[in-house]
């Protein structure tokens, strides 16, 4: 079982500033050729203020290396079940976003092979003027061994 | 000009669905280019050794990648549409040499306060054996009508339109002209039966029920899946059970199909 008492366990706040390579990077994975990626012209025109993130990009966002290696989870490797994603305003190219994880659940779930433990995190992002733009809810499946 | 091209409240109904999107088959070099796009490398994802030492038969292609597949589908179709919330669930494991369909359907369309519009789309996908992979919900806010975009770009309040009166002005539409609709993007431009690989309605009777991980969605009332993200299965009558996930794993799939192609 997970230690409980990992719930609540925040973060560092960082700052990320949203790249327009990152954006091209992310489209480009998934094979979304969209221009409102990648074409400041079209993104203006379908009236976000520049290049429009992917949908999923707060899952970029979220992803905290260091964060997750300091909750201990052993060799265990993590398997997303579940995610979603509230929105603020569209993230777009140059916005500069502070961004923080926390714990926010642990659990055990009943599965076909005994107990699962189960990690959910949220990351919120908010703006320069500490405006919200988004918070990500992502539900981990912690596999044993 | 521009306007024209904005999908736009008025135009929509429940019921509409959206232009399934065909995927090339997902690759290792798509799962490698995908992780470093996301700075997720976990170990499932890009070590094979270790993917197989846990009881896979391969590494597993990320589930964000599956819901970006989700995130292009909405995105194409909204055409610039505000996007409120986006959630998914991971019901199967998708493999290197996947094919993965993604398709939508409007699942309702709400009048809020002060002159706010949104609709609520379901959306999911399919591999290449017709199993329902991920399925998820987006919500998002549309203008009501050109009219309504002039104004609130003009710094004007939005227009406000009641039910009954879009209801009157249909009525009053039909009884003039033909066509019962403005007909501004009004429907999907494909025809969703051009572009399915397989049988995709019949995709839950058969076989062994592909089984979420750990369904648990109750069996939803027909109104409404407000906010909510995973509503209820978007495929008729699929068995929404649960699931030995990863353990009952299909063979994989020969990596060398070429399908897929986008419009």
């Amino acid at each position: 079982m997970l230690d409980k008492t990992l719930i609540g366990r925040e973060s560092e706040s960082t700052l990320v500033e949203v790249e327009r390579g990152a954006i091209r990077r992310l489209a480009d994975a998934v094979g979304d050729a969209n221009p409102v990626h990648t074409d400041e012209a079209a993104a203006r025109s379908a009236g976000f203020a520049s290049l429009a993130a992917p949908l999923t990009f707060p899952g970029v966002l979220a992803q905290n290396e260091r964060f997750r290696h300091s909750l201990d989870l052993g060799t265990r490797s993590l398997l997303l079940g579940e995610a979603s994603i509230e929105y603020g305003r569209p993230i777009v190219a140059g916005d500069r976003l502070t961004v923080k994880t926390k714990v926010a659940d642990v659990q055990e779930r009943a599965g076909t092979s005994g107990a699962t433990d189960v990690l959910i995190l949220e990351t919120e992002g908010r703006g320069a003027e500490g405006e919200f733009v988004f918070r990500t809810r992502e539900t981990y499946i912690l596999r044993r061994g | 000009m521009l306007l024209a091209r904005q999908l736009y409240f008025e135009a929509v109904k429940v019921g509409d669905e959206l232009p399934p999107l065909v995927k090339p088959p997902v690759d290792r070099s798509q799962v490698a280019r995908f992780c470093g796009a996301t700075g997720d490398y976990g170990p499932l994802h890009v070590d094979e050794p270790f993917a197989r030492n846990a009881g896979f038969p391969s590494v597993l292609v990320p589930g964000m990648l599956a819901m970006g597949f989700l995130g292009e589908l909405v995105t194409d179709w909204l055409r610039g549409a505000r996007v409120r919330r986006f959630g998914a669930r991971f019901v199967k494991i998708v493999w290197p040499g996947d094919v993965v369909t993604v398709r939508g359907r409007v699942a309702d369309r709400r009048f809020e306060a002060g002159g706010r519009y949104a609709v609520d789309i379901e959306v999911w996908g399919e591999n290449q054996r017709g199993e329902l992979v991920v399925r998820g919900a987006v919500t998002a806010q549309l203008f009501y009508s050109g009219d309504d975009e002039t104004r609130q770009r003009g710094g004007q309040p939005p227009l406000v339109v009641t039910p009954a009166e879009e209801e009157e002005r249909l009525a009053k539409l039909s009884r003039s002209t033909a066509p019962a609709r403005p007909a501004v993007g009004t429907r999907p431009a494909a025809a969703p039966a051009k572009v399915q690989p397989a049988k995709p309605a019949a995709v839950p009777q058969k076989g062994a029920p592909p089984v979420p991980v750990q369904a648990k969605v109750p069996p939803r009332p027909e109104p409404k899946p407000v906010a909510k993200p995973a509503p209820k299965a978007p495929v008729k009558k699929a068995p929404a059970k649960k699931a030995p996930a990863p353990k009952s794993v299909p063979k994989k799939a020969a990596p060398k199909t070429k399908a897929g192609k986008r419009r």
